[in-house]
């Protein structure tokens, strides 16, 4: 697998770095119980997007993997799997603090909070179930067979559930019906900004995405 | 088609013959069952339980009694080396299909087992038995379901140990979040119109895990 070009590497980087500085200092408006923290949303939030993504290379590289049994793919998955499985903590974590801000406690087992914990525990039987199979063929196949499974089943876990059931995250149900948006009439600059954001946390993954393969293709070499 | 199912039938009669023969997966699962109800009487058998804790506690005492349970038709397979045998006889999507309707049975069996204890043990809330019973047909089938293409895989490990209840409790988790909401409702008044949309959700599963499973057990079964 080529490294990322390095006008990738540098465009990244200014772009990461343009995100943290205006989405410190921009201005927001005033939501009640928010605040200022309402800022979380440029980091939180696009996260577990490019977490997402990132699982979606874990999912076609499985794929490729089946249908041609070229363990190079299988490298590849295992390594979309574990920089989402990095991302997925990362917005853990962002949204613990925030939710200590805003709600008062750490964990409240919001739907979506507990089932995206169960998210992170696919992934982790994933490795598991990997670690327990001594032929690399063998390994990769049933891994590859486990990751689309659950691939599969992700969208009952992070999209659908969490819409059904009652919580404090935005797209829970409320007692009339509706559901509950994130920012009433939302804001252009907010918007703009959180597209940024998701698009700069998706060129983060997929460039980590690409050193890690490399690193498990070189040390499958010695 | 009639020749297609043949074979299904023939082996799932095959695994009830098998099971019949030994005997130890069933009183197993009886004594299981029954142990972990009493522990459950030890713990919290002097309070009136409130509906939720008491379906709680059920779906929790089902999880494990199916994970003790579900594995064994695959497992038994390959501890015995008569895995090759049934490779030879049929197509994996009819040993699929055998295996699936030997866990569909197998978990109806422990839910009315289950039920009935926990009904002789402890005072149950007033319920809408019809669309109670219902929701426990329809659960014991997601979680057959689910866990059988999930017990393939573990049949292959090396290292079997706890890998099945680490793989199958993460895509287990949305199913017991239905359920428990499923069981909560049938405790109100009229539930007929608030039961559509877990009904949907528990279709949704079945259907999404038994497509998924029928075309990736293709490949791990070769």
């Amino acid at each position: 697998m080529k490294p990322v070009s390095s006008a990738f590497q540098w465009f990244t980087g200014i772009w990461i770095f343009l995100i943290v500085i205006s989405g410190m200092l921009l201005p927001i408006p005033y939501i009640p119980i928010l605040k200022e923290t309402a800022r979380n949303i440029y980091f939180h939030v696009p996260q577990s997007f490019a977490m997402v993504f990132i699982l979606c290379f874990s999912f076609w590289n499985s794929f490729q993997y089946l249908r041609k049994r070229d363990l190079r793919f299988d490298m590849k998955a295992e390594s979309a799997a574990s920089v989402g499985m990095l991302f997925g903590i990362t917005t853990i974590v962002t949204g613990a603090v925030w939710a200590d801000y805003t709600w008062g406690v750490f964990w409240n087992w919001d739907p979506k909070q507990t089932l995206f914990l169960g998210l992170l525990f696919v992934y982790g039987a994933y490795f598991v179930l990997r670690l327990s199979v001594d032929d690399p063929q063998k390994r990769a196949l049933l891994g590859a067979a486990y990751n689309l499974f659950a691939f599969v089943m992700m969208p009952f876990l992070v999209f659908i559930l969490p819409r059904l059931l009652p919580g404090l995250h935005p797209g829970a149900p409320e007692d009339g019906g509706a559901n509950n948006p994130v920012f009433t009439g939302i804001n252009l600059l907010i918007r703009v900004m959180l597209y940024s954001s998701v698009l700069g946390f998706c060129m983060l993954a997929y460039w980590l995405y690409t050193i890690r393969t490399r690193l498990l293709i070189l040390k499958s070499k010695f | 088609m009639k020749s297609f199912f043949n074979p299904v039938w023939i082996l799932t009669e095959k695994e009830f013959r098998v099971e019949f023969r030994s005997r130890v997966a069933i009183n197993g699962l009886l004594m299981f069952v029954l142990v972990s109800v009493a522990l459950i009487a030890f713990s919290v058998g002097y309070v009136k339980l409130s509906p939720p804790v008491f379906f709680g506690l059920m779906w929790l005492s089902l999880f494990f009694s199916a994970m003790y349970g579900l594995s064994r038709t695959f497992v038994a397979e390959t501890d015995q080396g008569t895995a090759d045998f049934l490779r030879q006889l049929a197509k994996p999507s009819q040993i699929f299909l055998a295996k699936f309707l030997f866990n569909f049975l197998l978990s109806n069996g422990i839910i009315l087992v289950l039920t009935l204890v926990f009904v002789f043990f402890f005072d149950p809330p007033g319920v809408n038995w019809f669309f109670l019973i219902s929701g426990f047909f329809l659960g014991a089938t997601a979680l057959a379901s689910c866990t059988t293409f999930l017990a393939s895989l573990v049949a292959q490990a090396d290292s079997k140990g706890a890998l099945f209840p680490v793989l199958s409790f993460p895509l287990i988790i949305p199913l017991i979040m239905t359920l428990v909401s499923w069981t909560h409702k049938c405790t109100l008044e009229n539930p007929g119109g608030l039961l559509w949309e877990p009904f949907s959700v528990l279709i949704a599963y079945i259907g999404i895990t038994l497509t998924a499973s029928l075309i990736l057990f293709d490949f791990i079964w070769d």
